[in-house]
């Protein structure tokens, strides 16, 4: 059995035949050419994964008035603060607040504060417990505001400046602005899922704990975690292990005791689940 | 059609398929101390060592929570570990609760020694076996005092020597002048320091080097103007110094036996006040060459080698001292009319404050584990008297106890193993 094929049908056939293949050709090139990077990637550079880190530049203009050891209780009082003004976590505000806003200048910190606050300096003539009376004088006066703080926008973002003027209280001595950095973005520019992996240690640091002996020891490990859509772990891995299974289970411990985490929002659960996140401990 | 298809739906995937993971840091962990209970009461005979060693233990507060209880509540409560001494043998044995670990402090013989000299060995194997490294409870002080008097009888400031818990306090020294800036080498054997003479005739500051085993100094350095501020290069026969003899403040490096001189800075501003990292391979030291004092460190290989600044704030910065590990430098800088401590990382980050609101306080140096540093305080009392004491702290500016109130005017102190 034979067809003929005439020359006109023979023509229509090669025009689409080469139709169809200019397409395909034509799909590579730019499947090529737009994910070069990422191909290049893939096939010739070991791969990376991704640090999701916040930048500011700190200019230091000034020696710290306050001591590391107030500085840390201020730090500590900010952390109650928080905790109480944020009784459902929000990922989207934990991760907002952590933004420190650029500072003008030291003078344009003491107008934003209270009288009470205004003079840093005060504190210096106080002989003992300098830094807890700051945080005393705070703790009263924003204190009440926290608790209430959380019914409305109103309220919360009241509470928020609250906050934000003990930051900036921490930062004093050094003028913040917004920095540059390959590795970083700016909070503002961060996809919501990385607002959402940001959170995440600040979650877990209240859980991760070590002994003194292992203090000096400089390990690092690293765990990747698959978060479902309730926020707890289904399933973990260590991509990096330590060295010493005392770290690694302390590692593992923290993540398990700081469970479940914030619930993740429909845009980013199936990442969450799929894709994981590596947490670094400590970097 | 469906290479078409497939090649759609690769197209679609092709996130999916090149998906990079992210990685946050979770940063430090908080550091749990470690609990020790002490059985030691059932023995009559070693309350006194018992205390010295508690005493000791409780200097490291910050990693170590120490109790004390009689056994029976002891195995009731959540101790890592229990420090309890052997009825038959009087030996301190200390027990792990964990199983892993149990150490019999036999090795010290406690029929010869004071019990304060064994309060503090026991202490040091305490802490050795806890973590596994020295303490400082066998370590010295040697700082300056106006306390000395020579054997002429004229009073001026010497070289003195104290235990870390400000016992056993001895004068080096007995030159008829002022001595100023000591350092002593690692294996505590030589002290070399500068002395400004009494002596109208010798108006030159000369290094001296002194062997501390046998009492014998000498001249190492009578360059013409300042020989001050030197430092022992670890590991090696040399110091770094300050020398002016070319009519500018310059440090140099030094070998001990040859006098050879290597200049490390040729700069128009003054460089002075060297230390030395662990590795001898960094100096951080002072210089004008901003204006104000400021820190710098430059390698030590070539002359003006690698000079970084790691200081931008302050009037007046003074004495940076490297941290035992080579990370940190800590120093005193002029603020609101005094002295104060700051530290700040080897490569210029982290600035932070460590005193504040007691009197004036410069000087510092690290202990030989790092934990502690240690620092001349000066509190004026009236227009005319003042007093300038040594205090203990921890690395965060914890202040922990005064050296001792025996020291004189006490000042330059420099902590050794």
């Amino acid at each position: 059995m034979f067809h003929v094929v005439d020359a006109t049908n023979l023509s229509i056939f090669k025009a689409k035949k080469y139709f169809v293949g200019s397409v395909f050709v034509h799909i590579i090139v730019i499947n090529l050419l737009f994910f070069q990077k990422k191909i290049n990637h893939f096939f010739w550079e070991e791969s990376q994964p991704k640090q999701v880190s916040e930048i500011i530049k700190v200019d230091v203009v000034g020696l710290p008035k306050l001591t590391l050891k107030e500085l840390e209780q201020l730090k500590r009082a900010i952390d109650n603060k928080e905790e109480e003004s944020s009784p459902d976590v929000n990922v989207q505000n934990v991760a907002q607040d952590e933004v420190t806003e650029s500072i003008k200048d030291v003078s344009e910190l003491e107008e934003e504060l209270p009288d009470s606050e205004k003079n840093v300096d005060s504190l210096e003539n106080d002989t003992e417990g300098a830094g807890l009376s700051l945080i005393e004088k705070l703790s009263k006066q924003s204190g009440a505001k926290f608790k209430k703080g959380a019914k409305s926008k109103r309220k919360a973002k009241k509470n928020s400046i609250g906050v934000k003027k003990l930051k900036k209280l921490l930062l004093e001595g050094n003028q913040i602005s917004k920095g540059s950095s390959i590795k970083g973005r700016y909070q503002g520019e961060l996809a919501q899922f990385d607002q959402y992996v940001l959170a995440l240690p600040n979650l877990i640091r209240p859980f991760w704990k070590l002994p003194t002996f292992l203090r000096d020891g400089a390990f690092q490990a690293r765990i990747i975690i698959y978060i479902n859509s309730e926020g707890r772990v289904i399933h973990y891995r260590f991509v990096s292990k330590s060295g010493n299974e005392e770290f690694d289970s302390r590692a593992v411990k923290s993540i398990n005791k700081s469970q479940p985490f914030p619930l993740p929002s429909e845009e980013i659960k199936d990442r969450l689940l799929s894709e994981g996140v590596i947490l670094g401990f400590p970097l | 059609m469906k290479i078409f298809t497939f090649y759609l739906i690769t197209f679609l995937l092709q996130d999916k398929l090149f998906a990079q993971t992210s990685i946050v840091a979770v940063g430090d962990a908080t550091i749990e101390k470690t609990k020790i209970a002490f059985s030691t009461s059932e023995n009559c005979n070693c309350v006194e060592v018992s205390n010295i060693v508690r005493t000791d233990l409780e200097m490291y507060k910050h990693k170590l929570e120490v109790f004390d209880n009689e056994l029976s509540e002891i195995q009731k409560m959540d101790y890592e570990y229990i420090l309890s001494r052997n009825k038959e043998t009087q030996a301190f044995e200390l027990l792990s609760r964990r199983g892993e670990q149990s150490s019999s402090l036999t090795e010290i013989d406690n029929s010869t020694k004071e019990a304060r000299v064994l309060g503090h060995e026991v202490a040091d194997l305490i802490y050795q076996n806890l973590f596994q490294k020295q303490s400082i409870f066998k370590s010295k002080i040697y700082f300056i005092s106006d306390m000395g008097i020579n054997n002429k009888g004229v009073k001026g400031k010497q070289l003195f020597a104290v235990d870390w818990d400000g016992t056993n306090i001895k004068q080096i020294t007995n030159h008829n002048g002022y001595v100023f800036s000591p350092t002593i080498s690692e294996d505590r054997q030589y002290a070399v320091y500068s002395v400004i003479s009494n002596d109208s005739e010798r108006k030159n500051v000369n290094l001296y080097m002194m062997d501390l085993k046998t009492g014998e100094y000498k001249v190492i350095s009578n360059f013409k103007g300042i020989n001050s501020g030197a430092v022992f290069v670890p590991g090696g026969d040399e110091i770094i110094l300050t020398l002016t003899h070319s009519g500018n403040a310059e440090l140099y490096k030094m070998n001990i036996k040859t006098k050879v001189l290597f200049p490390l800075t040729r700069h128009f501003a003054s460089d002075v006040d060297p230390s030395v990292s662990p590795n001898g391979e960094t100096v951080a030291f002072l210089s004008t060459r901003a204006g104000k004092p400021m820190i710098y460190t430059l390698s030590t290989d070539k002359t003006e080698f690698n000079v970084k600044r790691v200081s931008f704030v302050g009037e007046y910065n003074a004495s940076p001292r490297f941290s035992p590990n080579g990370e940190e430098i800590i120093f005193s800088s002029w603020l609101d009319n005094r002295f104060d401590l700051f530290r700040l990382s080897s490569k210029g980050m982290n600035l932070v404050r460590l005193t504040k609101d007691h009197g004036s306080n410069e000087g510092a140096s690290y202990s030989p584990d790092g934990e502690f540093v240690i620092f001349s305080s000066q509190r004026i009392l009236s227009e005319t008297q003042d007093v300038k004491n040594l205090y203990i702290m921890t690395r965060d500016g914890d202040i922990l106890k005064k050296v001792s109130s025996d020291l004189g005017k006490a000042e330059s102190p420099s902590w050794v193993k």
